[in-house]
């Protein structure tokens, strides 16, 4: 029995640019009991959805209908809607900490919930339920935390808050978006078994929203695969894994880092999402499309229903073909830069200038003997971040540094790249010792050793143009200026895939994975021996970040690079990195070639990461030749 | 707490002592002699002598700060040059009057400004976010003399010459005496200083409201199926409280040192105006006890607006 039932919901609002028509002509039904999974990456329309048709998106224009509980919740009145919310709908949202009010306690705000909705508890009778919800979603000492705030909690727990806040009053359905999409692998993995075992206990339906495919593919009994607003892909999970019927579902499964098992290079969609202020006739994701036709830029395809029950929107219906993986860099762009790179070279040897600082080429790039790294040392609120960690990092290595938020992997690269001081312990750069480097020394490594930043929107300043971004290094380091300055920074840009053209442009208009490729070409714009990756493709869409982590490694076999890249996601590592060190509280637990790690993990810390972060994907079969349409839904 | 509390006590008397420092040493820099001013233009020589000893300007600086300073701690600032009343008396018997002016303002602004910005943020672009919009800046704009000649030609002049009177014109009766007459002589500074302030904890409240507004908590509140009003008073406005308090205390503070041009304009005789006299006639005591006067305050309130963040804001709780 269906507990939801969408019809046809169209969202668009109204911008300053323009109407935005984030969902289009969806319909979905959702049965009492099961879970619910809605996926698809930023701008695909997932949470406007699931917000419109709540209620909390005030400034919405939604047509169609969505039946919950026998009303339908988009001709209901503002009043009606209060009543449902948090009543038989719970909401659990993506960041604990800002969802949770900084100011109130837990307890009061789960007991705002329950005396919102049921006026006559008494005080104390709220309290009681509160402190056993608290205790049913695994909060210890409930009673006493019940006067805590927010911030006295880990990041794990504020979300168990959340869904404890939610499924208080036991409403009928529970809407999760993006629940784990800001917590730790390891945590991410409880705070889904507290979902599931909540669901299970209380027969809650829980709609889950997520731009992990794979996430839901252990989590949900059906989902909905979303793009650019269109509903492209809706079926039971194992269909969608084993026989996806969308090319953009198999781009999904191709792009995602755990799909792979062997370090073969992943498969990203090429291009981006488009526009949803001027969405195109035809098929939404025909521009990325592999298979597409001239039919699919003309017409919009029908929503068609396959015998094994899963819906689709496509000219094709059943057996897509996956795409080509092509090499990221363009080969004639590759040679040129190998032909000025030996060029360079060549000219520096003829004129037998040395370097003010000759790099020993045979010196190992970085070595790291027992550091230690004490935040406010000596002081009574002294945190240890580093305990003694030994680490080489030899040329033409790919490094991953692995670890949860807050174990110091971030800290132990910036101290390699000298820019915080260790406490104690040596650690060597390029063969000058970082304790005792000059000032002149210290700059003269700022040349040789480059950072890529996670943030691809807070790293680059919004108010310079790309050119003077990228060329920056070089007129810091070189002096370079005029032509000889605009010719290196365009030469750049086509290495990383930007248009050379683009050169004037302010970063604000470029999107997040192009603003990741700019990064990129400001960290190789000084030939540096080693780039240090903070988690580089962490804030970007899967296929997105399929497209950067090929561009990272074809850079690697292209030139040689040595890379140092820090990420918490043991599967995005595996790609890029030959050797894996995993950190866990400031130490080196486990150190090892990739391979070994994954196939026989020693420590207990590395085996719990592996558990909780590579998800077992259903092996994908060819479609059966039984499978065909049995109906026309929509055209 | 105790600890962070006694440490920013020290803190004050620190910045209070450099205060009187540096004021005394620019008296010292300053043309004039207040002997001369005391005795006469037309007095002798010895008479001049005679004051400058009784005045103790004869010996060297450091000597005349010590003694100043000494007696401060004692609440002696010394003694007017212009009516020989000690300072001390003479800040006091204005204070009344500055804090009926402030208080009384206070409550008002806060009144009009806090909800006007509230209107505003959860109706943006509205109509009635316009036009709150346009009065704050009307509001902004005017210099406070002429808001407060015009409420006096409205409110006073006006109905004067048809013959009742709504507001006096000014003046001032103490609380002790009733508070009716109090409140109705305080009525017309209170307005043209609250106007003024109100414009600005309009926009104040207007733009912090529309931040909290926007933050995932919010959506949190809404989610639970709460009221829309109680959404935005106990949620969000709650959220602005740390900025509202920061602004009211530097406020607070700077207008109780004295708020010049209202007091003359209503002829109040308040701190400002016992300024105003002091400069004018070079009278140093005076001056020097008002400055040190004003510091106070607003180390004072900047104090009280670190306590009460602390008591607003649970993350900085230990």
């Amino acid at each position: 029995m269906s507990i939801l039932q969408v019809h046809d919901v169209c969202v668009n609002l109204p911008t300053e640019d323009g109407v935005v028509h984030a969902v289009q002509h969806v319909s979905f039904e959702v049965d009492k009991g099961e879970v619910f999974g809605i996926v698809g990456e930023s701008g695909s329309g997932k949470s406007v959805l699931t917000q419109a048709i709540t209620g909390l998106m005030p400034g919405a224009e939604v047509s169609g209908t969505a039946v919950f509980d026998g009303m339908d919740l988009l001709t209901a009145t503002p009043k009606q809607l209060r009543s449902m919310r948090g009543n038989k709908i719970g909401m659990i949202f993506q960041d604990p900490l800002s969802s949770l009010h900084p100011y109130f306690t837990i307890g009061s705000q789960i007991v705002e919930v329950i005396r919102t909705h049921e006026p006559h508890t008494s005080r104390e009778e709220a309290r009681r339920r509160a402190i056993e919800m608290l205790e049913m979603v695994g909060i210890k000492n409930a009673d006493q935390r019940f006067g805590d705030y927010p911030h006295q909690f880990s990041g794990g727990m504020r979300q168990r808050v959340m869904i404890a806040m939610a499924l208080v009053l036991r409403p009928e359905m529970i809407i999760a978006d993006e629940p784990t999409t800001a917590l730790d692998v390891t945590i991410q993995k409880q705070v889904l078994d507290v979902l599931r075992d909540m669901s299970d206990r209380l027969g809650t339906t829980v709609i889950m929203i997520s731009h992990d495919l794979t996430l839901l593919g252990s989590f949900a009994d059906r989902a909905m695969v979303m793009y650019a607003g269109h509903q492209l892909e809706t079926g039971p999970v194992e269909a969608l894994f084993s026989r996806p019927a969308h090319p953009y579902t198999l781009g999904l499964l191709h792009s995602s880092p755990d799909a792979e098992g062997d370090r073969k290079r992943l498969t990203p969609i090429e291009g981006r999402m488009p526009s949803l202020l001027d969405v195109p006739t035809g098929c939404v994701f025909a521009p990325r499309c592999p298979d597409a036709t001239d039919r699919c830029f003309r017409e919009a395809p029908p929503r068609v229903t396959l015998s094994d029950g899963v819906t689709v929107s496509c000219w094709m219906k059943t057996d897509p073909t996956p795409a080509e993986a092509k090499p990221e860099i363009d080969e004639f762009v590759l040679q040129r830069a190998r032909d000025r790179a030996e060029e360079a070279a060549a000219q520096a040897s003829r004129s037998g200038a040395t370097e003010e600082w000759p790099v020993d080429r045979n010196a190992p790039i970085a070595v790291v003997n027992d550091l230690h790294l004490t935040y406010g040392a000596g002081t009574r609120n002294a945190v240890e971040v580093l305990k003694g960690i030994d680490l080489t990092v030899n040329r033409g290595d790919s490094i991953g540094l692995v670890g949860e938020s807050g174990c110091g992997k971030t800290t132990l690269a910036r101290v390699i790249a000298g820019l915080l001081p260790a406490t104690s312990g040596k650690v060597t750069l390029l063969g000058k010792d970082n304790a005792t480097v000059t000032k002149a020394e210290w700059r003269e490594q700022r040349r040789h050793v480059q950072l890529v930043f996670q943030d691809p929107y807070g790293s680059l300043n919004p108010r310079r143009r790309v050119g003077s971004i990228i060329g920056e290094p070089l007129r810091i380091q070189h002096h370079w200026s005029g032509e000889r300055l605009k010719k290196r920074v365009q030469e750049l840009m086509e290495l990383v895939g930007l248009n050379p053209e683009h050169y004037n442009r302010y970063p604000g208009e470029f999107s997040g994975g192009q603003r990741q490729r700019i990064g990129i070409a400001r960290a190789l714009a000084l030939d540096p021996e080693l780039i240090i990756f903070d988690e580089p493709v962490s804030a970007l869409d899967v296929s997105i970040q399929a497209q950067i982590l090929n561009l990272i490694q074809d850079l690697q076999d292209a030139f040689g690079y040595t890379y140092l890249f820090i990420s918490h996601d043991l599967a995005v590592v595996r790609h890029v990195c030959s050797r894996v060190v995993v950190i866990e509280n400031g130490r080196i637990v486990e150190r090892g070639d990739t391979d070994r790690i994954y196939d026989d993990p020693q420590a207990a810390f590395t085996k719990r990461l592996l558990a909780a972060s590579v998800r077992a994907i259903p092996p994908q079969s060819p479609a059966t030749a039984s499978r065909v349409m049995v109906k026309e839904v929509a055209a | 707490m105790i600890k962070q509390v006694l440490r920013r006590l020290l803190f004050a008397a620190i910045i209070l002592f450099l205060l009187s420092i540096f004021v005394f040493g620019l008296f010292y820099i300053a043309p004039g002699n207040p002997a001369r001013l005391i005795a006469g233009e037309k007095a002798s020589q010895e008479v001049l002598d005679q004051v400058t000893r009784n005045l103790g300007l004869d010996k060297p600086l450091w000597q005349q700060y010590i003694t100043f300073i000494t007696n401060a701690f004692q609440g002696d600032f010394g003694i007017s040059y212009r009516n020989q009343t000690p300072v001390t008396d003479l800040i006091v018997s204005r204070l009344p009057v500055t804090f009926s002016l402030v208080g009384g303002a206070v409550v008002i602004w806060l009144l009009i400004g806090v909800p006007l910005g509230v209107v505003s943020a959860t109706h943006p672009g509205t109509w009635k976010d316009r036009l709150a919009q346009i009065l704050s800046q009307l509001f902004i704009s005017f210099p406070s003399f002429v808001l407060g000649m015009f409420l006096l030609y409205m409110l006073y002049y006006l109905p004067k010459r048809n013959g009742f009177t709504l507001f006096p014109p000014g003046g001032y009766t103490k609380l002790g005496d009733g508070f009716i007459g109090w409140a109705w002589h305080m009525a017309l500074p209170w307005l043209t200083l609250a106007l003024l302030m109100a414009a600005l904890y309009q926009r104040l409240t207007r733009a912090e409201m529309i931040d909290v507004l926007g933050e995932d908590y919010i959506r949190t509140a809404r989610a639970k199926g709460i009221s829309e009003n109680r959404v935005i008073y106990k949620h969000g406005l709650r959220s602005t409280l740390t900025v509202l308090t920061t602004q009211l205390g530097a406020d607070i503070g700077s207008l109780l040192s004295g708020s010049i041009i209202i007091e003359q304009v209503f002829g109040l005789q308040g701190v400002g105006a016992l300024a105003v006299k002091s400069v004018n006639t070079q009278d140093r005591p005076v001056i020097i006890g008002v400055v040190l006067l004003g510091g106070f305050f607003i180390v004072m309130m900047n104090l009280l607006v670190d306590i009460l963040h602390v008591a607003l804001e649970p993350t900085l709780r230990r």
